[in-house]
């Protein structure tokens, strides 16, 4: 298949990947559709997203998504990454057919993990 | 370095092959059919392919009807017994290509009894369940002689001895076996056989069905009656010529091209028997030597595929999740041989050529090790 450049440059060299030491939101993530997986660690701090990372088994689209939207979210408030929509994502990464559910799992797992942790604080 | 390692998907031209072609283009571009000399020409060219073509298989050179690769010789064998028949039961199975399968569930709409046999989990057909299968009214047998994703060889011989006891006609894909294997049809007992050129290094658009004499087959397209009435159509000069000039080729070099892929074979297993959660799918030796399914256990084979190709090496993958559906995504024949969905995810298909090299072949383990440690590493597992 042909991809964009971006998204091949985030496929072959992913950003952010890896197991954050310090993290205090972690959430779990599957796509039963086609099988990605992923795990992603967290540092909020100040309602801000100090440090992100995760591991993931998925294909080339759901590996660059990871570190694509990584990339996009660190830094940002809580309350903007909740209110992300996938489309940016799909945009970002020049790949808008919305057949591919692997691009949007990194992105529902950050908000997810976000989620629970302030359900937990509160 | 750039490394095609997908055989099975379609093969180069060879250049010899090219050159035999080409005059049929140009100077020597007439209809097998017409009458004058630039007609003579073209249908002595057709005929001497036929003989060369008959010859590799052991066949007599009129039982060779040209077509246009193998999907319509399956349908040919298929739709065309069925009309000539008053049997009513199709037997398959579950490994198949769709040009057999899809043909034969469009026959189950029609009206038609299909037996889908299952195959056992080192990829080779349950004879014993097609045996029970086997009746009176059994149609037509259709097994392919060596599979497109894992390799494995059927046991043709043994098919056609039990299919006979019950008068069924017996026809076998051969796409992915002509010239990677020895074949007889005699010595096999098969009715009819399949083959395209594309897959032996000759050109696309152009195969034959084998049709022993005596066969009851008709034609399923209408027009001219080319092909003694079996396949109508301004016969493809060029590429007949083009596929006889490849059979030629594989078979003339047959040891030498054995031998070269029994190497290639032995260097990427020993290489793949270091790597943690590796398979080699279907029967170790069952198999046309050219052509391994390599599972990796926890890792995308997509995205495997992926990093290979932009390493310049070329490889298929048995599942790709660009489907809905999850399932729907992995092969039909890795779901037959009931490879778990941890290893199918992760499965590549590596199938070697006449115009690979040692060198290519190195490129690619070294490629191939460190793209599976990469996916490893980037899913949380660094072992």
């Amino acid at each position: 298949m042909r991809y964009s450049k971006i998204l091949i440059s985030h496929f072959t060299n992913p950003q952010n990947n890896g197991k954050l030491k310090d993290y205090n939101a972690y959430a779990e993530g599957y796509n039963p559709s086609d099988g990605d997986s992923i795990k992603v660690f967290i540092q909020i701090e100040d309602n801000r997203v100090k440090e992100v990372s995760y591991l993931i088994k998925g294909c080339p689209r759901a590996i660059a998504s990871a570190s694509y939207t990584t990339e996009l979210i660190k830094g940002k408030r809580v309350e903007e990454i909740l209110s992300m929509d996938e489309r940016v994502i799909r945009e970002g990464l020049e790949l808008t057919d919305e057949k591919f559910d692997c691009i949007p799992l990194p992105l529902r797992t950050i908000k997810k993990a976000i989620v629970d942790i302030t359900e937990s604080q509160s | 370095m750039k490394v095609y390692l997908d055989h099975a998907a379609t093969t180069p031209v060879l250049k010899p092959v090219i050159e035999k072609m080409l005059p049929y283009f140009g100077e020597r571009f007439g209809n097998a059919s017409s009458l004058h000399f630039l007609g003579e020409e073209a249908k002595e060219a057709l005929e001497d392919a036929r003989k060369t073509i008959a010859k590799h298989i052991n066949a007599h050179p009129d039982e060779i009807y040209f077509t246009s690769g193998g999907t319509e010789s399956d349908n040919i064998a298929i739709i065309g017994s069925s009309r000539v028949s008053k049997r009513k039961h199709i037997i398959t199975t579950r490994i198949e290509h769709e040009a057999v399968i899809e043909t034969a569930l469009y026959m189950q709409k029609t009206g038609y009894d299909v037996s889908l046999i299952n195959v056992k989990s080192n990829g080779i057909v349950d004879i014993e369940e097609l045996k029970e299968k086997l009746s009176e009214n059994t149609l037509i047998v259709s097994v392919m002689l060596a599979n497109n994703e894992i390799g494995t060889i059927q046991p043709l011989k043994e098919i056609s001895e039990m299919a006979k006891r019950y008068g069924a006609i017996v026809h076998t894909d051969a796409v992915q076996a002509i010239g990677k294997m020895q074949i007889d049809v005699k010595e096999l007992g098969i009715d009819m056989l399949s083959a395209s050129a594309h897959k032996f290094y000759g050109p696309k658009g152009i195969g034959f069905l084998y049709v022993k004499r005596g066969t009851s087959v008709t034609n399923i397209m209408f027009g001219g009656g080319h092909e003694r009435g079996l396949r109508s159509g301004t016969e493809n000069v060029s590429g007949a010529v083009g596929m006889a000039a490849a059979i030629q080729f594989c078979y003339e070099n047959f040891k030498e091209l054995e031998e070269k892929y029994k190497r290639w074979k032995e260097m990427i297993l020993n290489a793949c028997r270091e790597i943690k959660g590796f398979k080699l799918n279907g029967d170790p030796n069952k198999r046309v030597v050219n052509t391994l399914s390599l599972s990796f256990e926890g890792i995308s084979g997509e995205a495997l595929a992926e990093l290979l190709s932009i390493n310049g090496i070329a490889v298929s993958t048995a599942s790709a999740c660009s489907s809905h559906s999850h399932q729907k995504g992995v092969s039909h024949v890795l779901k037959a041989i009931g490879l778990p969905l941890r290893y199918a995810e992760g499965t590549i298909r590596v199938v070697t050529g006449a115009d690979n090299t040692d060198e290519q072949i190195e490129y690619f383990i070294k490629h191939l090790k460190a793209a599976v440690s990469t996916l490893r590493k980037v899913g949380g597992d660094n072992t």
